[in-house]
């Protein structure tokens, strides 16, 4: 009885974050407050399923980038590589999706999304490009990017954390994965959408009207100035915290505790140009609130056995190695693609935990972590509510006169997903077989 | 280049000059324009001497054929043009051909400077100690003109005419910057402060061919108010900004319909906002016009204006008379 109690709490905020007509923090909040409500965990229990690593972690990170995001370096980065570009589409595109990418590696993709599409819109408007097409490539690029590092993408941050995977494990090991999606996306949208990247450099009046539109782009986003100080802290301090993450396994400090220590630091070091009220403005609490609610209510489904129901089902599959690995990639980054990934990847590490407990002995074993974090982030491309990144890119593109339907999205989305599938199935069994 | 491109090529160029024309100025726009000229021919990649020769007279025809007109610019490019044509002879390739139109921008950047110069030189002169200064426009040339009138030693007040507040809050700024005293008043209530007003300072965007001054929106009340009050106007405008074409096209109107909110009861109210861009103020009203050459009076300057005309409609009939698309190098 339990167990049907609180697998219907699940699945019931599961459906709502789907419709996605209430607030998905209050939703998951509800369903977690319900089940310490109802007994099935007791106040310490619930208390004990957080894992405090990862929301340390991610509130230091929100620090870092609710300062960052004050120094207007975002601005002067992108205003400069357009003027390089001399107003060439190509150019502008793969520096628009190029920085997105880089960017989200190191920094939360919502945030990265925001920093980006206001400047996106303006270059593409200006320089009469799909505006639709760099939205939507932005949003997927900051996924993508997001793939490579334990802190780019929430789905990873939680797979590190709790299977205690470090910075480098996920860089070494998903480096290559990343790259061949890259390579594939960009070349799948350069031939489906060349008429949108014709180059004009043998046309003098529309290379004088794209430079003129970038120059134009620059001094309206470079008006408001970089400041020095602030963005050669961040910097500094973002540096200094990428080198802790890749050394932590010998610094021996906990990676939540790194991201809260970087936080502190440049908040403290910036306080007089960024009041910390301000940057406290910038923190996302709904995000962690979301986080607290997501393990009560994951830990409410190990309390009564149902994630070792799902344990034994999948562990049918486990004579068949490498068909298991494509189950997850196929199977959980279909269903990012149309659902919010971070409960799923919630719920299948202590999952996974317990397959490599019963698969003991078999090499690769690995191989299950990084299948499912290629396949919760390259996943999530296939709509817009498959990631946060993306559902903030569209609405922020409304705000600027670009309408993106659900429709829009998924025509790019889902062809860009199942090559992102295809790449980390290929790259999964390489890995397994050779 | 397909019919639809270069239609929404032409509509892109308009949209930038227009925007870049209201947020700096023309002044500031013309010499965008110049370096980006030069930035693109530098970076083209067109080996045919001829094609690029046929691609810059398109490049040139576009220019000259934005909603609104930039006149600085078309007169930039008629300049270049002219240059084209006196070395002919010499321009044997693509290089060759960047050459010249690279030497020319420098040398109309240089010419640019020093008459903007000459201006802010004359029109400082203008300026004396205990002066109230009425400025509304949101001019370059007056801006530095009573900055370069407060370097020399002038101790003067200036009343900002408040119009948009984008364009008021430049000038605040700006005067801020310059340290020099202002007050800024809304200016529909400029009848109240009149009769402190010793001069009142415009700047344009051009003259056309009807001897109107094109400004910004609201210096036509403004004008003919302080006309009435017999206070003296000054127009700062180069000669290099005229408009030597044949008027056309009245006005440049956008016109919204806004949906208002209103806290107090929530009602909403829709009504249709007509919004004009610029105001065109007869030449005649102005007591000066000062340009580069030194005060002229409302008749010398439509003498200038005609002898300009003249010059560049020779040009037009020769180049661009036609219709054609083609030129021959």
């Amino acid at each position: 009885m339990e167990m049907i109690f609180a697998v219907g709490v699940f699945i019931f905020c599961m459906i709502l974050l789907f419709i996605e007509r209430f607030d998905n923090t209050m939703v998951v909040l509800a369903g977690a407050v319900l089940l310490v409500a109802s007994g099935i965990l007791s106040w310490e229990e619930a208390i004990h399923s957080i894992d405090f690593e990862m929301i340390a972690l991610l509130l230091g990170l929100m620090i870092m980038v609710g300062i960052v995001q004050h120094s207007g370096i975002f601005s002067w980065l992108n205003t400069k590589i357009a003027t390089v570009s001399r107003g060439n589409p190509l150019a502008i595109f793969l520096m628009l999706i190029g920085m997105t990418a880089l960017a989200s590696t190191f920094l939360n993709n919502v945030t990265v999304v925001i920093l980006m599409i206001p400047i996106a819109i303006a270059l593409a408007k200006n320089l009469g490009m799909n505006s639709k097409l760099i939205v939507i490539a932005l949003a997927m690029f900051s996924n993508i990017g997001g793939t490579l590092t334990l802190i780019g993408d929430p789905p990873n941050t939680l797979i590190g954390i709790q299977a205690n995977l470090s910075f480098m494990n996920f860089v070494s090991n998903l480096w290559i994965p990343v790259l061949l999606t890259s390579i594939s996306v960009i070349a799948y949208i350069l031939y489906v959408y060349k008429h949108s990247f014709r180059s004009i450099s043998k046309n003098l009046t529309q290379s004088f009207v794209n430079t003129m539109a970038v120059r134009r782009v620059a001094y309206q986003f470079l008006e408001k100035g970089i400041n020095k100080y602030v963005a050669i802290a961040s910097i500094l301090i973002l540096i200094g915290t990428i080198i802790a993450f890749i050394f932590q396994p010998w610094i021996g400090i906990s990676i939540g505790v790194i991201g809260l220590i970087s936080g502190a630091v440049l908040a403290i070091v910036t306080y007089k140009q960024v009041p910390f009220q301000k940057v406290l403005h910038e923190v996302e609490w709904d995000s962690l609130l979301f986080f607290v609610a997501l393990f009560v209510l994951v830990g409410a489904l190990e309390k009564v056995g149902f994630l070792e129901i799902i344990t034994n089902f999948i562990s049918q599959f486990a004579d068949n190695y490498a068909l298991l690995l494509l189950m997850i990639i196929w199977i959980i980054g279909l269903a990012s693609s149309v659902i919010n990934t971070i409960p799923f990847v919630a719920l299948m590490i202590p999952v996974i935990y317990e397959l490599q407990a019963q698969m003991a002995g078999q090499p690769d074993l690995d191989l299950l972590w990084w299948a499912l974090a290629l396949a919760a982030c390259l996943g999530a491309n296939g709509t817009v509510v498959g990631s946060s990144a993306s559902y903030i890119a569209v609405e922020l593109a409304k705000k600027h006169g670009v309408n993106i339907s659900t429709l829009d999205f998924a025509k790019v989305g889902m062809p860009v997903t199942l090559i992102s599938l295809t790449a980390a199935s290929i790259f999964i069994l390489g890995r397994l077989y050779i | 280049m397909s019919e639809n491109i270069k239609n929404k090529t032409s509509e892109r160029l308009s949209n930038i000059f227009r925007v870049i024309e209201e947020e700096k100025g023309s002044i500031k726009l013309a010499e965008f324009v110049m370096e980006t000229l030069e930035v693109t021919l530098d970076s083209v990649k067109i080996t045919n001497i001829n094609d690029l020769y046929q691609q810059f007279y398109d490049l040139f025809k576009e220019v000259k054929n934005t909603q609104p007109r930039i006149s600085l610019v078309i007169y930039y490019f008629y300049d270049l043009w002219e240059e084209l044509q006196r070395e002919k002879s010499n321009i044997k390739d693509v290089d060759d051909f960047r050459k010249v139109i690279i030497s020319t921008t420098k040398r109309i950047k240089n010419d640019s400077d020093n008459d903007f110069k000459a201006i802010v030189r004359n029109g400082a002169e203008l300026v004396e100690n205990d002066d109230v200064v009425l400025v509304h426009s949101h001019s370059l040339t007056v801006k530095e003109v009573l900055a370069t009138a407060a370097k020399n030693g002038k101790r003067f007040k200036v009343i900002i005419a408040e119009q948009e507040t984008d364009k008021t809050i430049v000038m605040v700024e700006f005067f801020t910057k310059a340290k020099i005293s202002f007050t800024v008043v809304p200016e529909y209530m400029l009848s109240h402060i009149a009769e402190n007003v010793t001069k009142v300072f415009f700047g344009a965007t051009t003259l056309d061919q009807e001897q109107q001054f094109v400004c910004d929106a609201g210096s036509y009340s403004v004008l003919a108010e302080f006309h009435a009050e017999h206070i003296p106007n000054y127009m700062f405008l180069s000669t290099k900004k005229f408009s030597l074409w044949p008027t056309s096209k009245k006005h440049e109107t956008f016109k919204t319909t806004q949906n208002k909110v209103y806290a107090s009861n929530k009602k909403v109210l829709n009504y249709e906002r007509i919004k004009f861009s610029h105001d065109r103020v007869p030449a005649d009203l102005f007591n000066y016009i000062i340009t580069e050459s030194g005060k002229m009076t409302p008749a010398q300057i439509k003498d200038l204006y005609f002898e300009r005309y003249e010059k560049q409609e020779k040009m037009r009939n020769e180049f661009f008379s036609d219709n054609t698309d083609a030129v021959d190098f």
